[in-house]
């Protein structure tokens, strides 16, 4: 959950960056989407019953503020949470802001959000509500600096990490089930449609792989390791290669189309697929492998 | 569950076998594992079936309509629209929380169109420009990979079901073209840039053209133009 934490906290530092830098378009009165249109997009109150008698309101720090000032200090306010959350510094209170900065901007703007702003919002809350500060953080260094925390390992609950590795399964098995709704899918010939839109134009691929038969191939692949991601990724002895053929499906997509940050949101949320013992373990081999230590030395 | 599953492991360790990772692995599977509170496995187990029954897709409109009998899926789905998704247990949870989630990437079917717009600015004295918002094709790698929000924008915004977005939309780009109180822009007029991809099986044009059509006129609004440009009305 701490390197889960790292690398979500700089993803989400960098989406937010990029909406930063349009800030004016996004967030202000005289841009596309003036503060008035985000209650007509997304009702502000949710009902619970029939009669309008009971409801909740949706998490929104900025409901009727309008201040571009006020916005924007509370959008740099957002940035230095997702930073500290990344290093892991004063984790705990820096993931809860971080969260409800995330959920305050997407219920605020809500017609500019796409899959990786929802995996953004979800991943944030996932954070504030894991101990994700106990592990790979500033937090942890410190303490362990100033003899406040033991330097065994300490022992957490799993279940924020296996939360976070069932939301990455729904998605995959979600959208595979409304895939098969669709003719094209089935049919075998989809993918012909996302690479001919221009819009979606990246990098360029050989022209073959837009053709047939490899229509054929893309689009059955795709469905294939959509569908092995929700199922045969918990299964231990196939998991690794399950994981491999999704982050071959996101690499080829982000290579080729223009969807910014989604393939390193999804493979990010991979990450909770391994046990914190697996991760340690990993990285000391990659640290005996390249500091070229005799094992029996550096064991 | 969460003893089942064993443990994160924080800090560094200074094991570098594999074994010996192992072994310090199977170590940590201690007795004196955190317990997990009766509720959070309650909140877990809720929040599970909350996300799922939200996630799942909805069954086809024509099952959703009556016109058409639910067959196979469709009448667990069916069940789930009508019934799981209306439960304000549910809802009431997700909806403010942020926990609202559904995942179509390219589904039903991936999109057939490519879309984008510009748009005619007529100024007071007559004359007229074209405002380009921003086309993806026509941009850097870099400057896509941050525009990419004003494609998803537009193409959420452009049909009929959400021309409530058209008025702002349209004063926003009078707001930025707008750069002389004398001649202010007085009308913007929205168009669409669309081509269809043809279907696999017929023959293929080199380029197909884009059709274009002029969907929206707007007349500018001259008070909010003037108050956010800062200038006086009428003193010109």
């Amino acid at each position: 959950m701490g390197v889960f934490r790292a690398i979500m906290g700089g993803l989400i530092f960098i989406n937010f960056s990029m909406i930063t830098i349009f800030y004016n378009d996004w967030f202000s009165e005289t841009g596309y989407y003036p503060s008035y249109m985000g209650s007509m997009t997304l009702s502000k109150d949710i009902y619970l019953t029939h009669d309008s008698s009971m409801h909740v309101p949706r998490i929104d720090l900025l409901s009727g503020v309008s201040d571009y000032r006020i916005l924007m200090a509370f959008n740099i306010f957002v940035l230095i949470a997702a930073l500290l959350t990344c290093l892991g510094l004063f984790t705990r209170i820096a993931s809860i802001c971080l969260a409800i900065g995330v959920v305050t901007f997407h219920h605020r703007v809500s017609s500019i959000l796409h899959g990786g702003d929802t995996v953004v919002r979800v991943s944030a809350l996932y954070l504030a509500i894991a101990p994700s500060g106990a592990a790979f953080s500033l937090d942890r260094f410190f303490a362990v600096r100033k003899r406040l925390a033991p330097a065994q390992p300490t022992l957490v609950s799993m279940w924020p990490q296996r939360l976070v590795a069932f939301n990455c399964c729904l998605i995959y098995f979600t959208t595979t089930w409304e895939k098969w709704f669709g003719g094209l899918w089935k049919t075998g010939v989809a993918t012909w449609y996302p690479a001919r839109l221009h819009e979606f134009d990246r990098f360029p691929v050989p022209h073959f792989l837009n053709e047939f038969p490899m229509v054929y191939v893309t689009t059955y692949g795709t469905l294939a390791v959509e569908f092995c991601m929700a199922t045969l990724v918990w299964f231990k002895p196939l998991r690794k290669w399950v994981l491999l053929s999704g982050m071959m499906l996101h690499g080829y997509i982000e290579y080729s189309m223009n969807i910014p940050l989604f393939g390193y949101l999804m493979v990010t949320l991979y990450l909770s697929f391994y046990e914190g013992e697996e991760v340690s373990a990993w990285f000391d081999r990659l640290k005996a492998k390249y500091l070229k230590k005799p094992i029996a030395e550096a064991a | 569950m969460a003893k089942k599953t064993a443990a994160n492991i924080t800090g560094s360790q200074k094991t570098t076998s594999k074994a010996t990772a192992e072994a310090k692995a199977s170590a940590v599977v201690a007795p004196d594992l955190p317990r997990v509170h009766p509720l959070v496995v309650a909140f877990v187990v809720y929040h599970v079936i909350a996300i799922t029954t939200y996630a799942l897709p909805k069954p086809s409109d024509l099952v959703i309509d009556h016109k058409a009998e639910p067959r196979g899926s469709d009448s667990l789905l069916l069940l789930n629209f009508n019934e799981c998704k209306q439960w304000a247990i549910f809802y009431g949870y997700l909806y403010p929380s942020g926990f609202w989630q559904y995942w179509d990437m390219f589904a039903p079917d991936p999109s057939q169109t490519d879309i984008w717009c510009d748009a005619e600015v007529t100024f007071l004295d007559g004359t007229k420009t074209t405002f380009q918002y921003p086309r993806m094709k026509d941009l850097s790698i870099p400057e896509k990979f941050i525009r990419e929000r004003h494609r998803k924008f537009y193409e959420r915004v452009n049909s009929e079901k959400t021309s409530y977005f058209w008025p702002p939309f349209a004063q926003s780009i009078a707001f930025q073209t707008a750069t002389d109180p004398n001649s202010p822009p007085v009308q913007v007029t929205l168009i669409r840039h669309f081509q269809e991809v043809m279907r696999h099986d017929k023959p293929q044009p080199v380029e197909p053209p884009y059709k274009t059509y002029r969907y929206f006129t707007y007349v500018v609004d001259q008070h909010k133009l003037f108050a956010d440009k800062g200038w006086k009305l009428g003193i010109h």
